[in-house]
C-alpha cells in the first residue's frame, strides 16, 4: 500500500526523532517510578528510571527513522505522551 | 534482522548527519575519556611526590579532638577529614544551615595540620565550595577529568551537553549495528591498499566493529552518569516528591533519621579508622562525621578499592560509641537491585575494577573508539572531496583533531610551569585555553597551506611537547627517575614510559602516514 508524502515525509520524521524522542524519553523517564516496584530497599523505582532514559532515548531517537510509516509513529508518540502526562498530572494532584 | 534499502538508507542518513554535526564534541568527549583512564596514574605523576604515608594512616583523633573544641557546635553539622596539601591533614567543620552573604552551601572553617607536629599550617573561613580541597598537586588530574564529564562547561550545562554525547553515540552505535551487513567479517577485515575510499571504509568498519561493545556499554554509562543527578533527580523530585529535591535526594541517598540532639562526644577516631580499615581491608580516602557533638552523630568511612573488589566501598560507624552500623549503599540505605546497578556504572565507564589492567584494555579501545570518529569523518569528507563546503568543513576537523591535544598538552605544561611559583588550578584552565586560541590563531596562519603539510606541522609539535613532560615534570620539582625506582613509584615511571611511547607512535605516523592523517 503506498505510503501517503506526510507519513514518508523527512520533516516529520525529524521531529520525531530529535525534539519529540527527548520529550518522550523524559516523560516515560517521570511516569515510570509510578508503575516500578520499589523494591526491598525502596529505591528501585526511582534508579531504574533514570538509569533506562539514555537507553529510552536513543530507542525512540532511532524507530521513527526505521519506521515505514512515520504518521503511524507519531500517533503513538503523541498516544503516549498524552497518556503519561494525565498519569503523571493525576499523580501530582491527587 | 533485515531492512528494506528505504529503511538502511535513512539509518545511514542518521548515522552519518548526527556523526558529522558532533563530530569535534564527540572527537573531544572521547580523546579526553581515553586520557582520563589515568587519571589516577596521572594524578600520582602530576604529584612529584615519593610513595610517602598520606595523613589518614597517622593518628589524627587529638589533632581532630583539639580543633573540634576550639569550633561551635553549630559548625559541626558536617566535618570532613581528609588529606590537605603537601602532606598536611585537612579538617573541615561546617553547616549548611549557616546563612552568609556569600550566597547558599555548606559555610565553616577548614584547618590544614601538620599530620606529626599538630601544627596548624593554615585556617581559613567559607563556603566549602570556595575553600576547595587545597589540593594543588591534583589540579591536573582535577582539570582533565572536568575536561571529559562536563567540558569544562560550568553547572549542569556541561553535564547535560556531555550526557547529550553518549545518548547520540548510542544511536551511533545501534545504526552501526543495523546498517552493517557483514559485521563478523569485519572483525578481521584488513586495510584495501591505496588510500581509497574503500581503505577508509575498510579502517573505519575494524575500528568501529572492534569497539562496538565498548561504545555501547560507555556511552549508556557515561550518559547516566551525567543525566542521574542533573535530569533524573529534579524530575523524579517533581513527580515523586511534589518538587522537593532535597527530599528525593534524602530517599535517594538514605539519610538516617534517628534523632538524637543532646550532646555526646565522639568516640575516639584511630579506633574508628583502624576498625574501618580492617573491615574495608582498604585504606581511608575521606571521612564524613554527620551531626558532630550530638548524640546521634555518625561516622562515615570511604575507603579505596580493596584487592579484587569492583569499587571503593563506605562503612557507618555511630559516633558517640564507635559502633559499626554497616556498609552504605550508593543508593538508599538498603541493597537492592537499583543501587548495584548504579554502582557498576562507574567502574564500567572508568575501567578501573581489575587494576592497570583493565584501564589499559579501557585506554586502548578508547583510542579505537576515537579512531572510529576520525576514520568516519575521513569517510564522510572522501566521499565529498569535490564539495567546496565539505573540503572547507573538513580541514576544519582536521585541524580540530590537532588543537584539542594540543590544548591539553598546553593544560599539563601550564600546570607544571606554575605549579611552584603560582596558583596551578588556575593556570591549569587558563594554559589550556591559551593553546586552544593560539592553535585556532596559527590554523588561521596556516589555512592556505596543504593539508599534508599542516598534519606534518601539528604532529612535529604534538610529539616534541609529549616527550618532553619527563623532562619538565623532573624540572619543575618532580621525581628523578633515579627517586622513583627506589621508591617504587610506578605511575610515575608508567606515565613517563608512555609519554616517550605517544610522543613517538605520533612522530612515526607523521613520517609515515601523513597522507592517512589527513581528513580530506
Amino acid at each position: 500500500m503506498p505510503h501517503s508524502r506526510f507519513a514518508r515525509s523527512s520533516f516529520l520524521r525529524w521531529l520525531l526523532a530529535g525534539p519529540g524522542a527527548f520529550v518522550l524519553a523524559v516523560l516515560l523517564m517521570a511516569f515510570l517510578p509510578l508503575v516500578l516496584p520499589a523494591g526491598a530497599g525502596g529505591v528501585n523505582h526511582m534508579v531504574l528510571p533514570a538509569l533506562l532514559f539514555p537507553l529510552l532515548w536513543a530507542i525512540l531517537a532511532i524507530a521513527p527513522v526505521m519506521s515505514l510509516d512515520g504518521r503511524k509513529t507519531g500517533l503513538v508518540y503523541g498516544g503516549l505522551c498524552v497518556a503519561a502526562i494525565i498519569i503523571i498530572g493525576l499523580s501530582i494532584v491527587f | 534482522m533485515a531492512l528494506i534499502a528505504e529503511q538502511t538508507k535513512r539509518l545511514i542518513n542518521l548515522h552519518g548527519w548526527l556523526a558529522v554535526s558532533l563530530s569535534i564534541l564527540l572527537y573531544t568527549v572521547m580523546l579526553t575519556g581515553t586520557v582520563v583512564v589515568f587519571s589516577h596514574e596521572i594524578g600520582h605523576w602530576a604529584e612529584g611526590k615519593t610513595g610517602e604515608a598520606g595523613p589518614l594512616s597517622k593518628p589524627l583523633n587529638r589533632h581532630f579532638q583539639r580543633l573540634a573544641a576550639q569550633v561551635p557546635v553549630e559548625l559541626q553539622e558536617d566535618i570532613i577529614v581528609g588529606e590537605g596539601p603537601n602532606g598536611t591533614l585537612r579538617l573541615f567543620f561546617g553547616s549548611s544551615q549557616v546563612r552568609i552573604e556569600a550566597g547558599r552551601g555548606i559555610f565553616g572553617r577548614q584547618f590544614l595540620v601538620n599530620p606529626s607536629s599538630g601544627h596548624v599550617v593554615k585556617a581559613q573561613a567559607g563556603l566549602l565550595e570556595d575553600l576547595g580541597t587545597g589540593l594543588d598537586e591534583r589540579a591536573l588530574e582535577d582539570f582533565l577529568v572536568d575536561l571529559h564529564v562536563r567540558l569544562h562547561v560550568p553547572g549542569r550545562w556541561g553535564l547535560y551537553i556531555t550526557g547529550t554525547l553518549g545518548v547520540v553515540m548510542l544511536i551511533l552505535a545501534i545504526t552501526g549495528v543495523l546498517i552493517h551487513r557483514n559485521i563478523f567479517r569485519d572483525f578481521f577485515v584488513t586495510e584495501r591498499p591505496g588510500d581509497r575510499v574503500v581503505s577508509i571504509r575498510d579502517r573505519h568498519n575494524l575500528a568501529g566493529v572492534w569497539s562496538l561493545p565498548f561504545a555501547i556499554l560507555l556511552s549508556f554509562t557515561g550518559a547516566f552518569l551525567s543525566f542521574a543527578v542533573s535530569l533524573g533527580l529534579p524530575i523524579l523530585a517533581m513527580v515523586a516528591f511534589g518538587g522537593d529535591q532535597e527530599a528525593a535526594l534524602e530517599a535517594v541517598i538514605g539519610v538516617p533519621v534517628i534523632e538524637e540532639p543532646q550532646p555526646a562526644n565522639l568516640a575516639n577516631l584511630d579506633t574508628i579508622v583502624a576498625e574501618a580499615e580492617k573491615i574495608a581491608k582498604a585504606p581511608i580516602t575521606v571521612i564524613n562525621i554527620h551531626r558532630g557533638g550530638r548524640a546521634d552523630a555518625i561516622v562515615e568511612t570511604f575507603h579505596a578499592q580493596a584487592p579484587g573488589a569492583l569499587r571503593g566501598t563506605s562503612l557507618e560507624f555511630k559516633g558517640p560509641s564507635g559502633a559499626f552500623l554497616g556498609h552504605t549503599h550508593l543508593v538508599g540505605t538498603q541493597a537492592s537491585v537499583g543501587s548495584t546497578l548504579a554502582e557498576l556504572t562507574a567502574p564500567l565507564h572508568f575501567g578501573d575494577f581489575a587494576g592497570k589492567t583493565s584501564r589499559l584494555v579501557w585506554a586502548a579501545l578508547g583510542a579505537a573508539m576515537t579512531f572510529t570518529i576520525v576514520s568516519g569523518m575521513q569517510l564522510w569528507m572522501r566521499r565529498r572531496h569535490d564539495d567546496p563546503f565539505w573540503n572547507c568543513a573538513g580541514r576544519v576537523f582536521s585541524i580540530s583533531t590537532w588543537v584539542v591535544p594540543l590544548a591539553m598538552l598546553g593544560a599539563v605544561y601550564g600546570y607544571f610551569l606554575t605549579r611552584l611559583t603560582s596558583d596551578p588550578s588556575l593556570w591549569t584552565a587558563r594554559a589550556f585555553l591559551l593553546v586552544l586560541c593560539a592553535s585556532l590563531l596559527v590554523a588561521v596562519w596556516w589555512w592556505a597551506a596543504p593539508v599534508k603539510e599542516q598534519n606534518k606541522r601539528y604532529g612535529r609539535i604534538l610529539a616534541v611537547g609529549v616527550l618532553l613532560l619527563p623532562i619538565l615534570r623532573i624540572q619543575t620539582g618532580g621525581l628523578s627517575i633515579g627517586e622513583a625506582l627506589v621508591t617504587s613509584s610506578i605511575d610515575v615511571l608508567f606515565i613517563d614510559a608512555l609519554c616517550v611511547l605517544v610522543g613517538a607512535a605520533v612522530w612515526t605516523a607523521i613520517r609515515s602516514k601523513t597522507g592517512q592523517l589527513s581528513v580530506t
